[in-house]
């Protein structure tokens, strides 16, 4: 089943180009239009919206995107066969129409000509006939599978649970291992701690009117958080007489979450241990420990006492269990347990990943494994050093990687076969809450790939297409008539009545040892996830490499974060590269400082230093993997010298101290001061003739805004936006037309703003006027609207724009490679024209003429614009301003509702709403 | 028609030259024009300072063509022809048009200008009866010359009588059919 | 042999001899290279576009606009000498007047270059001409560009006919003294028949007058279109109603400096001190001094403005200039343009050439240095702080730079082989009168 004719070697058209952004582009790319044509999958798969008759119109297929195993409900819109852009399904629990950054860049994913095409054999091409047949004659040849290991990331995926049965049948010796580099013990073993069992926390933030986060990154990291994202925005806003959500964030180092903290305490991974003790000691009244904090421990305890059963005590995965075990005394003791807090059974496996890895380690080194197939991930470059898996996999006599990419671990086995994009199988998850999704391929497998279930389907004799495998599991399940129930499943996105029970377990009393002081002169080092290519995974995707990290506004490359005064301390500044000796290993690292971080803390992103992720993700960044250890696998201690080289960054904003001149609005609730609207302006011209059916606007959210790109990278999705590399970044050629500002407000708290800027589509637009040609004028709606083929290119509207948010193409920065998920709707520009957001024009019109048809204006909700429809916390208001009751009128009537550079005269048709700060008044400095 | 004749007289100076013109004019002869390398004494005098007349009025013309149609130009393409939302401005934002309308007025009185001068001028002529005489070539260079009716009569006899009257270096006879 | 016979030889030599002296040859050795660098240039830039140049996001302006602002500026002054000196009946001017008209000519084309250059696509930059097309598209008339496209083409044409008009009578000259039938022929035409009537000297001088009481209002109004370029936006440091009379200003500043420097070289390179008298210099560099303070007062108040408005954006740009990162070219200009130009207030180094001649180049560098800084300290500060920016050139952005300079010296040259350096009937005239 090879739909495709297979592709040329990486092509040589691609590597005559001559710049680094089109090299990278070409070499990403190159080889999507070299498919002749892409084929709808074989097997009937069923679009969410009905109307699938009409060859050109979007066709929207609603499946599931994966995150560390937690589905994500998403539907995919195809057109012309062409799976071009991912929307967030409104019906599924983890999205209700919000997506994550990674879903975004899926599209990138699936269509990346990096991704592995052919089997390999010892890096020669061979094919699936040759490997099956070594692989069944390597199994029959174990007795019933001894020696036989499987390592696989954790899946919640009921299919491949099913046939992990049918090999265990066949092969009971067999042993399964799993490991990812995102592991989340320490929640199961702070849930054993407190409830004797592993369990997975699951939060209700619509109910929660008080949240204290341990260092957690509750709206963007966690299984679910795009749900948890949406709901916590929403409680924030003040609605009649409910108070919003205060949010106390204590964390070693700033997360989106922190950026709508009311109140910030930045400590070391021991402080905040001894912290967490202590807030529990002050809801059980005694005072015993004493902490410099102690202010900080008792006014929030009382907070949480006022909250009781309203609250939600939160830790992060990266924390030790011991803490985790702490919030959930706290939780129990204010009885939030089975409130905003409860529990079910995990849906995975990956319970005590980082054990099991190390048994299979230990296996390796006992030469008890004869074989060992590697389902997907990339052991060799995730695992923790200390176990050395490159040398250890090399000692397996057989070993087979199935994986999207030829990568480290390819490399180290003796087989490689290509993964499935998971837009091109069929499969299944289940999400933060347990409700399953059926995925269905959006597209036939655009190279030789195959997915794990099918894989597992041949080990165990029975094979089948992936269709008839999810099938087969849910044949019983599924209320009768299969057949409708499954097409229901397929529609929706979502399989009903599948949310794992909650179960309510009661809390064993734990006694928490307080943390060892650390070492003074030694640095902490914090292991996190890349916030754009997580744990390297998405190395090659150059939309997620190009997409610059919150608070540095860093892109393709990670950096050694440090906090102002620490680097200040150490004579460190900026792009200094710096040493970092972690007992004895040493890397070399480039500096970046970011405020908010915890005082000598280290940030060390993971997912860079890939040796083998093509040209897009090699050889960028440092690799942060080789210091971390399966013992100190989050944190550890490094001492941290100047070596006096440095190294540019590609950052996209120079600098985000704001004093005065921020220009963000922060209100105080309950109102401090009663600032209302702008003052009315007085005006030279007369005001835009708004007698039209429509006069579009746009109102930002500033109170539910997290700085999480989502907005920004849906933006390039859809708009076609080419990225332009490294490079041409530091030359400040960034091309997203959804920009994301960052703000720092030096205070004791160091409060961190986040600014989404699109195109103001100002009534006076300073733009418009200074263009000699009239390439950019305005149309009757009250658009900004850009003749890309007008345009001569003289730069002057941009030089003219007070927002920046004009895009010029120095450069030809797109190439043909990006034509197979191009937005048809949207031009592809080409050197030497401006460009810039167009509030999704294309959009507009599609639901224009829609409801033209059916003989009707458009109503609030017809349009969403790419960054509205993504954005998990519902921050943009889009629509209609002539419609007094749309959501965006609203908005605009609210005292809260300000311009910016309003004194400019300019009088944009985006506007923010002011940011609120639920104050704590006994915290207030 | 018959060719008309006059007789060229070369002079080593403007002094020279202007004091022959008055002797000849006494004398009764028609001065037709004089030759020199350098304007006459006097020609930048305010009193002849805009003469011939129709060089200023053609730059006036020039001008007002210039402006006022350019002027015109703006307004209908930007309020009748081509009218387009430019930054909420009114569409007849007349301030706007005025200065590309204020240069093309100053180009086109520099036109009307020069194209008088050239009818004024009587150019470009590149052949000329006069230089056909082989010491005219010095009139850009340090010769001045009288050109006087021949009239009618013995013609060697009155050349003679005209270098007597002028002290002349040199009299031509040139036939010029104008 | 009278005077009037030298000049005419002299000029006419200078015009017409077969051999450079080695500084000749120097110079076009120099300038062919330059010229190399240009053709180099802008070929990459027409393959690859304006990313080759250091700009970017936020300062989108470059060179390419600094260029040409400095080049126009240096047309503006031969063009106003030469006019306002006619009105003014100052015969000395007929020293100077021909090679500055000459540089007015050549460096408005020159800087004519690089407003089409500069665009994404060069090659439509006649889309902002109105013309009947099929698109059935006009130009944007509210856009200062628009304005100064008009500027631009009315000067150049207008200063070419100034040009040509005032030479008519000399190609005369070079005509009647030509020896080789080539030459003839070449100056025959261009001298259109030109025969030195009374009639023809009272058209030539009315004319004359006229289009220098023509030009002269339009080198105000060019150069005013050129500020309007910047002051028509908002960007804090370039909206400012000063705009106009100080980029006025400037050109002249530099213009003059610039015909100081090149009278200097012609009279050193053809021995024309008694045509260039020291005087002439010594009236030259007293109206650089002259405009030096106009400039100077420009400077102060394009300080005192933003203070005196109270303009938050508008104060903190200017302070950017005094310390920010590029306030190192903030300091030079001003001591190019305003420090040193203070030593012409002795009249001993008014009379001294080496003085004279280093001045002027400081001037003409330091005016290209304040188009710089005008340009890329208002740019590189955004109103929104995450907005801020850097500029710095790149290779090619010098490369187009100095090519700009060959291709000016290149044209100057050949002007000087070809064509009368000097007014000659007017230095006749001025020889009848003084001698």
């Amino acid at each position: 089943m090879s739909p495709l004719k297979p592709s040329p070697p990486l092509d040589s058209s691609a590597l005559e180009a001559r710049r680094d952004f089109l090299k990278l582009f070409a070499l990403s790319l190159g080889a999507g239009n070299l498919f002749g044509c892409v084929r709808a999958p074989d097997d009937p798969i069923v679009p969410s919206v009905a109307d699938d008759t009409i060859e050109d119109l979007p066709t929207l297929y609603a499946t599931a995107l994966t995150r560390n195993g937690y589905a994500n409900g998403v539907l995919v819109k195809t057109r012309y066969g062409h799976s071009v852009k991912v929307e967030g399904n409104p019906q599924h629990p983890a999205s209700l129409g919000g997506t994550d950054v990674f879903a975004q860049a899926a599209i990138f994913g699936l269509w990346d000509a990096q991704r592995s095409k052919t089997v390999r054999r010892r890096g020669k091409p061979s094919n699936w006939m040759e490997f099956f047949d070594d692989l069944h004659a390597r199994l029959r040849a174990s007795r019933n599978g001894a020696g036989v290991r499987f390592l696989s990331e954790p899946s919640t995926s009921p299919t491949l649970q099913r046939l992990r049965r049918e090999v265990a049948k066949k092969f009971p010796a067999a042993e399964w291992h799993t490991y990812s580099s995102l592991v989340r013990d320490n929640v199961y073993k702070g849930t054993q701690l407190a409830f004797g069992k592993p369990l997975e926390p699951r939060y209700d933030f619509s109910r929660a009117s008080l949240v204290v986060a341990l260092d957690a990154d509750f709206l963007t990291a966690l299984p679910g958080s795009v749900r948890y994202a949406r709901d916590f925005a929403a409680r924030r806003e003040p609605a009649g007489s409910n108070t919003p959500t205060r949010l106390y964030s204590i964390e070693c180092a700033p997360s989106p979450t922190s950026i709508l903290a009311d109140h910030r305490l930045a400590l070391r991974p021991h402080e905040l241990q001894a912290f967490a003790n202590a807030l529990l000691a002050e809801l059980d009244g005694h005072t015993t420990i004493d902490t410099p904090y102690q202010r900080w421990a008792r006014a929030i305890a009382r907070d949480l006492q006022a909250h009781r059963g309203a609250g939600i005590a939160i830790c992060g995965d990266h924390q030790p269990p011991a803490i985790h075990y702490v919030t959930h005394a706290i939780n129990a003791r204010l009885g939030n347990l089975g409130a905003a807090v409860s529990f079910a059974e995990p849906t995975h496996d990956g319970i005590d990943q980082l054990g099991s890895l190390r048994d299979l380690c230990n296996a390796i080194r006992g030469d008890f494994v004869e074989s060992l197939i590697v389902l997907g991930g990339n052991p060799v470059y995730t695992a923790p050093a200390d176990l050395d898996f490159a040398a250890l996999l090399d000692r397996v006599p057989w070993s087979a990687h199935l994986a999207e990419y030829d990568d480290e671990t390819s490399l180290h086995c003796g087989w490689h076969a290509p993964l499935a994009h998971e837009l091109e199988t069929w499969g299944d998850a289940r999400a933060f809450d347990g409700t399953a999704t059926i995925m269905q391929p959006t597209i036939a497998p655009l190279h030789d790939g195959r997915s794990i279930i099918e894989l597992l389907a041949e080990i165990s004799e029975l094979p089948r297409g992936g269709h008839d495998l999810v099938q087969d599991t849910w044949r019983e399940t599924m209320a009768a008539p299969f057949e409708t129930s499954w097409h229901h499943a397929l529609r929706d996105g979502i399989i009903s009545e599948t949310v794992s029970s909650v179960v309510s377990p009661a809390l064993i009393a734990q006694n928490i040892e307080m943390p060892s002081a650390s070492d003074e002169d030694k640095l902490d080092i914090l292991f996190r996830p890349d916030a754009s290519i997580s744990d390297g995974a998405h190395a090659s995707n150059a939309w997620l490499q190009e997409l610059p990290k919150p608070f540095t506004l860093l892109t393709w490359s990670n950096a050694a974060m440090l906090s102002p005064a620490t680097a200040k301390r150490l004579g460190i500044v900026d792009e200094d590269i710096v040493q970092i000796d972690v007992a004895g290993t040493r890397i070399d690292a480039p500096a970046i400082t970011q405020s908010g971080l915890a005082e000598n803390c280290v940030v060390l992103p993971l997912g860079y230093g890939r040796t083998r992720a093509g040209d897009v993700g090699s050889g960028r960044g440092f690799n942060a993997g080789v210091l971390r250890t399966s013992d100190e696998f989050w944190n550890s201690r490094a001492s941290i010298r100047k070596t006096g080289k440095v190294r540019p960054l590609a950052r996209t904003q120079r600098h985000s101290m704001a004093g005065s001149d921020a220009p963000i609005r922060v209100d105080d609730f309950p109102r401090s001061d009663a600032t209302s609207n702008e003052p009315a302006r007085a005006n030279l011209f007369a005001p835009r003739d708004r007698s039209g059916d429509y006069a579009w606007g746009m109102a930002i959210n500033l109170n539910a805004c997290m700085g999480c790109n989502v907005c920004t990278i849906a933006c390039q999705s859809e708009n076609n936006i080419p990225t332009v590399g490294a490079d041409q970044i530091r030359r400040g050629r960034a091309m997203h037309w959804m920009r994301v500002d960052h703000y720092v407000e030096e205070s004791a708290q160091a409060r961190l703003h986040s600014q989404p800027v699109p195109c103001m589509h100002c009534e006076q637009a300073p733009c418009e006027v200074v263009c000699p040609v009239g390439a950019t004028v305005h149309d009757s709606q009250g658009l900004n609207v850009q003749v890309y083929n007008r345009c001569i290119g003289t730069r002057f509207c941009a030089n003219n724009c007070p927002y920046k948010v004009r895009r010029f193409n120095f450069l030809q920065f797109t190439n043909e490679s990006t034509r197979d998920f191009a937005n048809p709707d949207v031009t592809i520009r080409n050197r030497g024209v401006m460009e810039k957001c167009t509030y999704c024009v294309q959009r507009i019109e599609t639901a224009r003429i829609e409801t033209d048809k059916q003989g009707r204006t458009l109503r609030d909700g017809d349009v969403l614009t790419a960054c509205q429809a993504a954005c998990p916390t519902s921050a943009i208001a889009f629509g209609n301003l002539n419609d007094p009751d749309s959501a965006v009128s609203k908005a605009k009537r609210d005292p809260r509702n300000y311009a910016l550079l309003a004194e400019l005269n300019t009088n944009p048709r985006t506007t923010y709403l002011a940011k609120l700060r639920i104050v704590n008044r006994e915290l207030d400095e | 028609m018959t060719a008309r004749r006059h007789l060229l007289l070369e002079f080593s100076s403007a002094r020279a030259m202007t004091r022959a013109e008055s002797n000849v004019r006494d004398d009764g002869w028609t001065v037709r024009e004089w030759f020199g390398p350098t304007p006459r004494d006097g020609d930048d005098d305010i009193a002849t300072a805009l003469y011939p007349r129709s060089i200023p009025i053609a730059a006036l013309f020039g001008g007002l063509l210039g402006g006022l149609g350019c002027f015109g130009l703006e307004y209908y393409a930007a309020v009748f022809d081509y009218a387009v939302d430019v930054g909420g401005r009114p569409m007849d934002s007349a301030i706007a048009f005025v200065p590309a309308a204020l240069e093309t007025t100053l180009l086109g009185a520099a036109l009307g200008a020069v194209v008088a001068f050239l009818f004024a001028a009587r150019l470009p002529r590149f052949h000329h009866p006069l230089f056909d005489v082989a010491a005219f070539n010095r009139v850009s260079d340090n010769r001045y010359f009288l050109s006087i009716d021949a009239g009618q009569g013995d013609r060697a006899k009155r050349a003679r009588e005209l270098v007597a009257l002028t002290a002349a270096i040199a009299v031509y006879e040139v036939h010029d059919d104008a | 042999m009278s005077a009037e016979n030298a000049i005419a030889s002299r000029v006419a030599t200078i015009a017409q001899t077969t051999r450079w002296r080695r500084p000749g040859r120097m110079a076009t050795m120099i300038a062919a290279v330059l010229v190399a660098f240009f053709v180099i240039a802008v070929t990459k830039l027409l393959i690859e576009g304006p990313g080759i140049w250091g700009i970017d996001r936020p300062v989108e302006w470059g060179f390419a606009i600094a260029n040409y602002v400095w080049w126009i500026g240096m047309g503006m002054a031969g063009t106003f000498i030469s006019a306002a000196l006619l009105l003014l009946r100052q015969e000395w001017r007929a020293s100077i007047n021909r090679f500055a008209e000459a540089m007015t000519v050549f460096a408005v084309s020159v800087s004519g270059f690089f407003p089409i250059l500069h665009l994404g696509r060069p090659w439509f930059f006649y889309w902002v001409a109105p013309y009947p097309n099929k698109m059935a598209l006009w130009p944007q008339w509210r856009s200062a560009l628009t304005w100064d496209f008009f500027a631009i083409s009315a000067y150049l044409i207008v200063s070419i006919l100034y040009w040509y008009l005032g030479m008519l009578p000399d190609l005369a000259t070079l005509r009647d003294a030509a020896r080789t039938r080539r030459s003839q022929i070449f100056y025959g035409l261009l001298a259109l028949g030109w025969r030195g009537a009374h009639s023809q000297w009272q058209a030539h001088t009315t004319t004359a007058r006229l289009l220098a009481g023509i030009a002269v209002p339009l080198v105000f109004s060019v150069h005013t279109m050129v500020a309007l370029d910047f002051s028509q936006g908002i960007v804090a440091g370039w909206h400012s109603s000063l705009f106009g009379p100080f980029f006025v200003g400037g050109a002249l500043f530099s213009g003059f400096a610039m015909t100081l420097v090149l009278a200097i070289v012609l009279r050193r390179a053809f021995e024309l001190e008694r045509l260039i008298t020291d005087g002439d210099l010594d009236r030259l560099a007293k109206l650089l001094l002259a405009v030096c303070l106009f400039v100077t007062y420009c400077y102060a108040v394009d300080v005192f403005m933003p203070f005196y408005g109270g303009d938050r954006h508008e104060i903190d740009t200017t302070l950017a200039r005094f310390a920010g990162p590029y306030a190192w070219i903030y300091w030079l200009t001003l001591i190019c343009n305003v420090a040193i130009p203070q030593l012409l207030w002795s009249p001993r180094i008014r009379r001294n050439r080496i003085a004279l001649f280093f001045i002027g180049l400081g001037v003409v560098i330091g005016m290209w240095l304040e188009r710089f800084m005008l340009i890329v300290t208002s740019l590189y500060r955004s109103y929104l702080p995450a907005a801020e920016g850097r500029y710095w050139p790149t290779l090619w952005d010098w490369l187009l730079l100095l090519g700009s300079v060959g291709v000016f010296v290149a044209i100057f040259l050949l002007f000087v082989r070809l064509l009368p350096v000097l007014s000659v009937f007017e230095l006749r005239k001025r020889q009848e009168h003084g001698a």
